[in-house]
């Protein structure tokens, strides 16, 4: 349902970390691009490979099945062999702790 | 001592449960250390890559070896109870636990035994035995199949002796009730020599929202001349994860009609086998996948042909509404003995929705150099000129769309023999589509035999 729910705390994911939660059934990385905090869908949108195994270079992660590459604060699909976008969650920090709220799509 | 998990602790309480045959005990004991020796699959193994599991935490679960019998008065609230009429035996398990059975007594008076494992290997272990110690359990095939195998809480067994026909349909329902259980179920189909018979499997939650779990397995043997109509009608609750191993074998000249109906479940993920071991033998496959929200159904299909002069047809036919998603890996293996074989493998399939997607990846290795082997796989969305052909003649857009999906189904439903039967996979779909039984929506399955 739409409320937030606590993924991680801050501590766990420092200045380009990345993390794996899992919520309501699905796999959400969850990520810290210069002290901003972002999640998507673990899932690349070309072969379904865990983006979160990934590297994470600035705001963009890559699958490490095919090289695509998303940029994780928006989604967007930055190469191929992806083209279609993945899904971004809703993300607050209250005290230590990362809370993520997961969108309709 | 917890109840949940397949842990050390909770295998001892089902070897302390166990009240069958010490022989069967032993095989529970080698199928948990094989457990214990195989890790869960990755997204590394090919057949997990489109299959995210890691949400998965069986830990949560209770098997349902350890509930303790419940009453079979308990009052379900099954709907397939009332439909039973057509039926010539009617066998019902809630939560792992027998719930009704009809007739009362599992062996008649032909030899036919129809009735649930515990039966089976109290009054026919001698029928049963040596498929369930060798061919059935297969319990090195990966984790899941020993985890079925070391918690196993029951199944359905159906033995025709031979030459037996047995003319009306047989109906075994397998359904969750509880929340958080975990069902390792096991249906054993056993035909003896030229004996033929009808059986409609059905797996379902009671309730929907319930989270459960179901690691199943089905044998199907077929002697040589008998014949097999098997009937799968998957109906899980939306927070299911249901993993199966199914597989059938099938001696000369022997026939098989398989069909599956995957409409539930949160994540399903199925092998489906057959073997054609016997010259002349001949399966039909045919599957219906139905999926929506985020459901993910995952079909590993595989016909195997290994004698010569056998035939196989698989058609699954799917429909991705919303999220969802299918992954269909088919494969056609002809061994280099199998010479003159005739197998085919089609999977097509309707995309409703923009971010739906189905992964069809139909496969041949093929050994022997006589054969006729072909494939196909197609994924569209419904075609506009159809729904505008529809409009023009008096539909609304959304009983146009309705039509060409129940038509889409029904090139799969009209391989189904029996009424009663197909009546059944077109009222779940229908359910599904939201078509209120009674409701004013014409249903555009003919119902006559074709």
């Amino acid at each position: 349902m739409s409320e937030y729910h606590k993924v991680t705390t801050l501590s766990e994911l420092p200045i380009g970390g990345k993390k794996l939660i899992q919520l309501q059934g699905r796999a959400i990385a969850v990520f810290n691009v210069d002290g901003e905090f972002f999640a998507i869908d673990d899932v690349c949108t070309h072969d379904g490979g865990p983006l979160v195994e990934g590297d994470l270079e600035g705001c963009e992660i890559e699958c490490p099945r095919h090289g695509a590459r998303f940029d994780v604060r928006t989604g967007q699909a930055r190469s191929m062999p992806a083209f279609e976008n993945v899904a971004t969650h809703l993300v607050k920090v209250e005290g230590n702790d990362l809370l993520v709220q997961l969108s309709n799509t | 001592m917890s109840k949940t998990g397949f842990s050390k602790s909770t295998f001892q309480s089902v070897l302390k449960y166990y009240q069958g045959p010490s022989w069967f005990e032993e095989i529970r004991k080698q199928a948990w250390d094989s457990c214990c020796a195989q890790s869960f699959p990755s997204q590394n193994d090919e057949e997990w890559r489109r299959t995210d599991i890691r949400a998965w935490d069986p830990e949560s679960f209770i098997p349902a070896a350890l509930l303790e019998n419940q009453k079979s008065d308990r009052n379900i609230d099954l709907d397939a109870t009332s439909d039973t009429a057509d039926y010539g035996g009617v066998l019902i398990t809630v939560d792992g636990t027998p719930y009704s059975q009809k007739p009362e007594h599992p062996l008649t008076t032909d030899g036919i035994f129809f009735g649930t494992l515990d039966q089976a290997l109290s009054d026919i272990p001698d029928r049963i035995q040596s498929y369930l110690s060798a061919q059935a359990l297969k319990l090195n095939h990966d984790r899941f199949s020993a985890m079925h195998t070391a918690f196993l809480n029951g199944g359905t067994v159906l033995h025709v002796p031979k030459g037996v026909q047995l003319e009306v349909p047989l109906y075994d329902i397998c359904a969750l009730a509880s929340e958080h259980i975990a069902d390792c179920s096991h249906l054993l189909v056993i035909l003896e020599e030229d004996a033929s018979a009808t059986l409609l499997h059905k797996v379902v939650s009671t309730n929907k929202t319930l989270p459960g779990m179901h690691i199943g397995a089905v044998d199907l043997i077929l002697k040589e001349g008998s014949k097999l109509n098997y009937i799968e009608l998957q109906n899980w609750g939306d927070e299911v994860w249901n993993f199966s191993r199914q597989q059938a074998l099938l001696q000369n000249n022997a026939t098989l009609q398989w069909t599956t109906a995957c409409l539930g479940s949160y994540v399903s993920k199925a092998n489906q086998e057959i073997a054609l071991e016997g010259s002349g033998a001949v399966a039909e496959m045919n599957g219906i996948m139905f999926a929506n929200n985020r459901q993910h159904l995952s079909y590993h299909t595989k016909q195997h042909h290994m004698a010569p002069h056998t035939q196989s047809d698989l058609l699954y036919a799917g429909a991705l509404n919303d999220h969802s998603r299918s992954v269909w890996r088919g494969m056609i293996r002809v061994e280099p003995d199998a010479q003159k074989t005739n197998a085919y493998q089609r999977n097509d399939n309707l995309l409703l929705s923009e971010e739906a997607r189905a992964d069809s990846i139909p496969g041949l290795e093929i050994e022997a150099d006589d054969v006729r082997c072909t494939h196909g796989a197609t994924a569209g969305k419904i075609d506009a000129d159809q729904i505008f052909y529809a409009m023009c003649r008096g539909m609304s857009e959304s009983e146009a769309n309705l039509m060409v999906i129940e038509g889409f189904f029904g090139r799969v439903y009209d391989r189904v023999t029996s009424p009663s039967i197909r009546h059944q996979l077109n009222q779940a779909v229908a359910d599904k589509l939201g078509i209120e039984s009674g409701s004013e929506h014409p249903s555009f399955i003919s119902e006559s035999t074709s």
